[in-house]
C-alpha cells in the first residue's frame, strides 16, 4: 500500500532530524516511517525530553572514577529505559520505531486555598488519543489527614509517583510519631519529581491541604520538580481554558512581594466549590479531554470532604 | 509579466516557499478538522444520513454545533469528514456543478454523477483534499448510498459509516442492520450509531443530525438528538461598574453628531450610566 | 489508535485474492470480497469484478482508486467503441485498452504512478475465452489462467498442481473457488466471500459464494456444521 498523503508534524521532523530514516514493518503489511508517523503531540514533549536528557546525559557524564552526584542518582533502570528510548544509533535494544516509555491520558485538575480550607479537584477522564480508556479513574490521592495530591498528564507515572509520596508519608509517620505536615510534603514532592530530572515523571501536579497555621495551601508543580505555593492554580489539558477564568475571578498575588502577602482566595467554601464545578463544566465544553465527572474535595478543619459533579460525556 | 487570469483550480505559489520554511522548522497554521462520526443507511423507502456536530482544532473544541450534512441537490445530501474546508469545498463546487447540469438538461440529479464527480476531484488531488464523504440520495432508480474516501474510490453498500468515530459507528450497523427497515426504526439505528460516536471517540461530540431521503423529498432533522446539554451552569459572574478603569472618554455626543452622515441615520444623545453586565 | 487518526491519509486497499481461468468455450474471473486500510476491514461485501463491456470483465487489486479510476476510463472507451462497430468488442482490444492507461501512467516517483495488478478476462466470438493477466507495470499477457492480488503467493503451488486442460465450467468454478478460498484461509489482506463471473457464448452469468457454501481449510470454523448445529470445527479437509 502507498501513503498517498504523508501528514508530518513539524514538531516531529524537527525532533528527528538527526535521526536516520529508520523503518520498520508491523504485521508484514504496513511500513511505518517514524519521521511520519502521526502520534499524540503530547507525546512529543516527552520524547524531547529524553531526546535532549539523552545528549545531555552524555554530555554530563563525568570521566570514569569520578561520578557526580547527578549521575549516581541515575539508577541503573532509568539508564537502561534512557538508552532504549533514545535515538537508536548509539545502540541499546533495537525496538518498535513508534514506541514511547511516555502517554498522555489527559485530565484537568484544580485547587483553590482559601483563608480556611482548600478545594483540589480533578476530573475522572482518562484517554489516550481519540479514544476513552475509562470514565471513573481518579486523579486525586490522599497524602495525609491535611494534604492531597492530584495529578494529570500520564497516568502510569502518577500513579507511582502517588504510591511513592504516600508510603514516604506513612514512613515519616513512623519515624517521628507525627503526619507529614503540607510544606514538608510539598518540598518533598519536588525532590521526587527532580530526582527523575533526566527521565521525569510525566506528571503535572497540583498538591492541596491545610498548613500549620490552619491556612489554605496550594502547590503548583512542572513535571521535573520546579514549585510554588499560590492562592489557586489549575494543571493539565483543560489548563488553558480554565486558567484564565480563574485569574479573572481570583487575584493573584505576587510572590516577589515583601514582605510575603497571603495568596488565599477571598472566596466563602461554597463560592470556591461554585466556581471550581463552573471551571470544569466549560472545560468539558471546549477541551476533549476533559469530562464524564470532577470530584472536589474540601479541605478544612473538620476533615477531608468528597462531592462529585457530572459533566458531559462526548 | 504575464498574469495567468483564467487558470482554474488551487494555486500552488507558495508550495515551495512553505516547504523551504517547513524545514528551517515553521510550523504553518493548523487547518480545522471535524474529527468525525458521519453514517448512513438504506431503510424500505430511501436514505437516512446521520452525523455529529463537533468540528475540532487539534484538542480543543472549534465548534460544538457545526452542520456536517451538505446539501448537492434537492434530492441527495452528503455527510462530510476531514478538514473541514475541504469537505464544504468540494460539496459546494459539485451541488453547483449538478445544479448546472439540471438546467442543462432539465431532469432531476443522479446520486451517481455526483458520485463520480466527487471521486473523480478527489483522485485528481491524490487524497490532498482530505474529504471523507457519504453519499446519499433517491433518484428516478431509486436510492443510492455511498462512502466516498479521500483518495477518489468509492464503495457502494446498505450502511456505511466514515470519520474517526466510524468504527464505534460501524459496530452499532454490524449488530443492529436489517433489510428493509421501517423509517422509525432506521432513525433509531443511525442515531444510535452516531451517538457510539459522540461517546466513544473524543473527536467526534455534542448533537445529532439526521437528513432521511426518499421519494417525497427529503426531511433535514436538524439536532434531532441533543444528549450532551452543559450539567452545571455558575449563578453568573457579575463585573460591577468600574470593573475596568476609565482612562479617558474620547466619544462624547458632539464628537458623534459631527461624524459626517451619522446624524442623518441615528439620533444621537448621552444615556445613562450603564447598568453592570451579565455574563452568564 | 494510529488507524483513527491516520485513516484519512491512507488509501483503501483491495490487499486482495483475484483469479481468471479460461475453459473450453469460456471462462471464469474471481475474486475475494475484503477491502481494507490498514487492520481495518472498510468493505466486507465489495465487487472487484467490474464489467468492462457485456462480454469482458475485470478483477481488480491493488489500490482501490487507482483500479477504480482505470476501469472507469476504459469503460468510458469501450462504450465509444462499441457504439462504433455495433457489436460486442474483442477481448484483447479491451484488454489493451487498459494496459495502455498502467503502462503510460507508471509510477516513477514514489507515490505518482498507477499501482493496479489486474486480470481481465472474457468472450468473444473470434477466440472464445480469453484471459489476460496484467501485473503492476502494465505487461500484458494473455494466459490460459491468471493469479493476483496479495493472496495469489499461497495459492501458485496449488495451481500449478490441479489445473487442467479440458475442465468443464462446472469444474472450473469449483477449481476457482478452493484456488481463492485457499487463499483467503491464509492472507489476512483477503476473505470475506467469493464473487464469480463465468462468461461463454451466452453471455455473462455471476455467482457469489457464501461463507456456508465454502469447504473450510485447516482447523477453521466450518460454517456449514455450525448452521445445522451439528459442531464447528472440522480437521483437515
Amino acid at each position: 500500500m502507498r501513503a498517498r498523503a504523508k501528514r508530518r508534524s513539524n514538531t516531529l521532523s524537527t525532533l528527528f532530524s538527526s535521526i536516520p530514516r529508520s523503518r520498520c514493518t508491523t504485521s508484514g503489511k504496513t511500513s511505518v516511517d517514524i519521521r511520519s508517523h502521526h502520534r499524540s503531540r503530547r507525546c512529543f514533549s516527552g520524547i524531547l525530553i529524553l531526546t535532549l536528557s539523552y545528549n545531555v546525559y552524555w554530555q554530563i557524564r563525568p570521566r570514569e572514577g569520578s561520578q557526580s552526584r547527578c549521575y549516581q542518582k541515575l539508577n541503573n533502570l532509568d539508564r537502561k529505559m534512557m538508552l532504549s528510548a533514545g535515538p537508536q544509533q548509539h545502540g541499546g535494544p533495537t525496538q518498535h520505531a513508534s514506541w514511547s516509555p511516555y502517554d498522555n491520558n489527559g485530565g484537568t485538575c484544580v485547587a483553590v486555598a482559601g483563608k480556611d480550607y482548600c478545594v483540589i479537584a480533578a476530573d475522572t477522564r482518562m484517554s489516550t488519543g481519540f479514544n476513552i480508556l475509562t470514565r471513573d479513574q481518579t486523579k486525586v490521592c490522599k497524602l495525609t489527614d491535611k494534604c492531597l495530591i492530584a495529578s494529570a498528564g500520564f497516568r502510569a507515572d502518577a500513579i507511582t509517583l502517588h504510591k511513592t509520596l504516600q508510603t514516604r508519608g506513612i514512613m515519616y509517620k513512623h519515624s517521628h510519631n507525627k503526619s507529614m505536615s503540607c510544606v514538608a510534603m510539598a518540598q518533598m514532592l519536588s525532590n521526587t519529581l527532580y530526582m527523575k530530572r533526566f527521565f521525569p515523571y510525566y506528571a503535572f501536579n497540583l498538591l492541596g491541604g491545610i498548613d500549620n497555621e490552619g491556612k489554605g495551601a496550594v502547590y503548583t508543580y512542572d513535571a521535573i520538580g520546579s514549585y510554588e505555593r499560590t492562592g489557586y492554580s489549575c494543571q493539565g489539558s483543560g489548563q488553558a481554558l480554565i486558567m484564565p477564568i480563574l485569574d479573572n475571578q481570583l487575584k493573584a498575588v505576587s510572590p516577589l512581594l515583601v514582605p510575603p502577602q497571603d495568596g488565599a482566595t477571598p472566596l466563602t467554601q461554597e463560592q470556591a466549590v461554585d466556581l471550581v464545578k463552573d471551571c470544569f463544566a466549560t472545560a468539558g465544553e471546549r477541551d476533549i479531554y476533559t469530562g464524564d465527572e470532577v470530584e472536589i474535595y474540601v479541605i478544612n478543619a473538620s476533615g477531608v470532604h468528597k462531592q462529585t459533579q457530572e459533566l458531559k460525556l462526548d | 509579466m504575464v498574469i495567468p487570469t483564467e487558470d482554474g483550480g488551487f494555486n500552488f505559489d507558495l508550495c515551495k516557499r512553505n516547504a523551504f520554511l517547513g524545514q528551517q522548522g515553521v510550523k504553518g497554521p493548523s487547518v480545522l478538522k471535524t474529527g468525525t462520526t458521519i453514517a448512513g443507511v438504506i431503510y424500505k423507502d430511501g436514505i437516512v444520513l446521520g452525523a455529529d456536530t463537533r468540528s475540532t482544532n487539534g484538542d480543543t473544541v472549534a465548534d460544538k454545533n457545526c452542520e456536517k450534512i451538505h446539501y448537492i441537490a434537492p434530492n441527495i445530501w452528503c455527510c462530510g469528514a476531514g478538514t473541514a474546508a475541504d469537505t464544504e469545498a468540494v460539496t459546494g463546487m459539485v451541488s453547483s456543478a449538478m445544479e448546472l447540469h439540471r438546467l442543462a438538461t432539465n431532469r432531476s440529479s443522479r446520486v451517481i454523477t455526483a458520485m463520480t464527480m466527487l471521486k473523480q476531484h478527489l483522485f485528481k488531488y491524490q487524497g490532498h483534499v482530505s474529504a471523507a464523504l457519504v453519499l446519499g440520495g433517491y433518484d428516478h432508480s431509486g436510492p443510492h448510498l455511498h462512502s466516498v474516501y479521500p483518495h477518489g474510490s468509492t464503495d457502494t453498500l446498505p450502511f456505511v459509516t466514515m470519520g474517526s468515530g466510524s468504527l464505534a459507528a460501524m459496530a452499532v450497523f454490524e449488530s443492529g442492520y436489517k433489510e428493509n427497515m421501517e423509517l422509525e426504526d432506521a432513525k433509531i439505528l443511525v442515531a444510535r450509531a452516531i451517538e457510539a460516536g459522540i461517546f466513544n471517540d473524543l473527536g467526534s461530540g455534542s448533537n445529532v443530525d439526521l437528513c432521511i431521503i426518499n421519494k417525497d423529498g427529503k426531511d433535514y432533522l436538524r439536532n434531532w438528538k441533543c444528549p450532551n446539554e452543559r450539567t452545571y451552569r455558575h449563578a453568573g459572574f457579575t463585573f460591577p461598574p468600574g470593573t475596568t478603569p476609565l482612562i479617558k472618554k474620547n466619544m462624547n455626543t458632539a464628537y458623534c453628531t459631527s461624524l459626517p452622515g451619522l446624524s442623518a441615520l441615528v439620533e444621537v444623545s448621552d444615556g445613562p450610566e450603564p447598568e453592570s453586565m451579565e455574563l452568564a | 489508535m494510529d488507524f483513527i487518526r491516520n485513516n484519512q491519509s491512507q488509501s483503501p486497499d483491495t490487499g486482495t485474492t483475484i483469479i481468471g481461468v479460461a475453459y473450453e468455450g469460456g471462462i471464469v474471473i474471481g475474486c475475494d470480497t475484503r477491502v481494507s486500510i490498514g487492520n481495518y476491514i472498510n468493505n466486507r461485501t465489495s465487487d472487484k469484478i467490474t464489467p468492462l463491456a457485456e462480454n469482458v470483465f475485470l478483477a481488480r487489486s491493488g489500490s482501490a482508486p487507482d483500479t477504480q479510476l482505470v476501469a472507469d476510463y476504459v469503460r468510458h472507451l469501450v462504450h465509444q467503441h462499441v457504439m462504433e462497430i455495433g457489436r460486442d468488442p474483442d477481448v484483447k482490444t479491451v484488454a489493451n485498452l487498459a494496459m495502455q492507461i498502467v503502462y503510460n501512467n507508471k509510477g516513477v516517483n514514489h507515490g505518482q504512478g498507477l499501482c493496479a495488478a489486474m486480470v481481465c478476462a472474457g468472450w468473444d466470438k473470434h477466440n472464445g475465452g480469453q484471459v489476460f493477466a496484467m501485473p503492476i507495470g502494465g505487461t500484458l499477457l494473455p494466459v490460459p489462467w491468471a493469479i493476483d492480488g496479495s493472496g495469489s503467493t499461497f495459492i501458485w503451488g496449488f495451481m500449478d498442481a490441479e489445473y487442467r486442460e479440458g475442465m468443464t465450467r462446472a469444474e472450473t468454478e469449483v477449481f476457482c473457488i478452493k484456488a481463492i478460498s485457499l487463499a483467503m484461509a491464509r492472507d489476512a489482506s483477503s476473505g470475506g466471500m467469493v464473487r464469480l463471473v463465468t462468461v461463454d457464448k451466452d453471455g455473462a452469468t455471476r455467482r457469489l459464494v457464501t461463507h456456508e457454501e465454502m469447504e473450510p481449510f485447516y482447523e477453521e470454523l466450518d460454517l456449514r456444521k455450525v448452521r445445522d448445529g451439528s459442531g464447528g470445527v472440522a480437521l483437515g479437509i
